[in-house]
């Protein structure tokens, strides 16, 4: 393109109007346009007295600008701070490696857990013959292990065999509402005992067995006083009775 | 004024050594650019007290982003685009802080009745300094960017990855506010 075309080419263009012309006057002041948009702002300016006042305004301003104090750092400073930036990359290049290997060891370790399982290709009779094998060889330790945990706690329930000795040799005793006191001394004189405690709101008294040594004593204390038709219920003591019920009798 | 254009291939070849890891070149090219930077970050956040922490934040980006340089713009053009970001992540985080710092100095009438004095005085003796606070930090960046680096239009617009005409509408707006603080100052 000849530059009278050139001319010719900018006068033609759209972009000859004064709103367009004065967005290009900051960058006509720092000589960044290219050739054709100088021409056009330069042709603009013969005729424009306001895009003329405007570019001394943006001269001056440029001028400001550019000649502006700005402290420039000594080299120490520089060097101080590059120091700061090496010991930034190396504790990202050391927190990447580290990264890197747990990424690898849980994807091995994964992988690996990952090839086991998939890689079991016995058939299901075969599985199910392991698991009764690995179940028969694990119940004897659970059973083992559950009685171990009975004895230590001494737990039973009231249907067991065998009554828990307590350390005192105390009975649960409920009498009939009607019955005579004489009757029920009678009775406990007969089975040796005498009442530490009661009744309670539920009408429960406590009763200590005199000479008794061991569990079967109590039993048979215990069948005794159910025999009676004053006693509507004998039991084993345990902690159901409360030491500060008073006996009324 | 354009200190940086001259310097693309010697740029372009340091930056072609930090994608190997050199970190002797990384240094280079920092000292090259320390200054320019720091007087860009300071332009566009107002803030001299984060600058060393700015230009460590853009040149670290240089050296773990070296391979996504695609010398379709000039390495300035990159560097300064990575500090743009950069320097506006600062400014956000910074007007936070000032809101905060604001709310807590609030009751304290005798701090800013001070703060306007050391302005006014500050307006008096330069006004283009503070009249370019009053800029937002967009703005700011594209007169530094046009005035100070001597960019044209359409590498800024590269730079702060925005249209042509977005820079040249900042500029305007800049120029109209700058005209009027100016006015005002002289009043």
């Amino acid at each position: 393109m000849s530059y009278a075309n050139t001319d010719k080419y900018i006068l033609n263009t759209p972009y000859n109007s004064h709103k367009d012309i004065i967005q290009l006057l900051p960058w006509h002041v720092n000589n960044s346009l290219n050739r054709v948009e100088s021409k056009r702002v330069e042709n603009h300016l013969k005729d424009c007295i306001i895009c003329q006042e405007e570019i001394l305004r943006l001269q001056h301003l440029a001028y400001l600008i550019a000649n502006e104090t700005y402290e420039i750092s000594s080299e120490s400073s520089i060097k101080d701070n590059f120091s700061m930036l090496e010991n930034r990359i190396k504790i990202n290049s050391e927190n990447q490696k580290s990264h890197n290997i747990i990424s690898k060891i849980s994807q091995k370790t994964f992988g690996f857990r990952m090839g086991k399982i998939t890689d079991i290709s016995l058939p299901k009779p075969a599985l199910a013959m392991a698991a009764t094998v690995f179940i028969s060889l694990l119940l004897p330790r659970l059973e083992f292990n559950s009685t171990a945990d009975l004895s230590a706690t001494q737990f039973q329930t009231l249907s067991s065999s065998e009554i828990a000795v307590v350390s005192k040799n105390t009975v649960r005793v409920i009498f009939l509402d009607d019955s005579q006191k004489m009757d029920i001394n009678n009775l406990l004189s007969s089975v040796n005992g005498h009442i530490t405690s009661g009744p309670t709101e539920q009408g429960e008294y406590a009763i200590s067995i005199d000479g008794v040594l061991n569990a079967n004593n109590v039993k048979n204390v215990i069948e005794n006083l159910k025999k009676n038709s004053n006693v509507l219920f004998a039991e084993p003591a345990y902690t159901t009775l409360t030491s500060d019920n008073n006996c009324e009798c | 004024m354009e200190i940086t254009v001259d310097h693309s291939k010697r740029d372009a070849a340091l930056i072609a050594r930090i994608c190997m890891a050199d970190q002797k070149a990384l240094e280079m090219l920092y000292r090259h650019y320390y200054n320019q930077l720091g007087r860009f970050i300071t332009r566009v956040t107002v803030r001299e007290d984060i600058i060393d922490e700015v230009i460590n934040d853009v040149m670290f980006v240089v050296w773990e982003k070296a391979s996504t340089y695609d010398n379709n713009c000039k390495p300035s053009t990159w560097i300064f685009g990575i500090a743009y970001n950069k320097a506006r992540q600062a400014v956000r985080d910074s007007t936070r802080i000032h809101e905060e710092s604001l709310n807590e100095l609030e009751e304290d009438n005798s701090l800013f009745e001070e703060f306007n004095d050391n302005l006014k005085q500050l307006e008096m003796t330069d006004w283009i300094t503070p009249a370019l606070a009053e800029l937002s930090a967009d703005q700011r960046a594209v007169i530094e960017l046009t005035y100070f680096q001597g960019l044209p239009y359409n590498e800024i617009a590269v730079l702060m990855n925005c249209p042509e005409n977005t820079v040249k509408t900042r500029m305007h707006h800049a120029r109209k506010k700058l005209a009027t603080i100016l006015t005002e100052t002289s009043n």
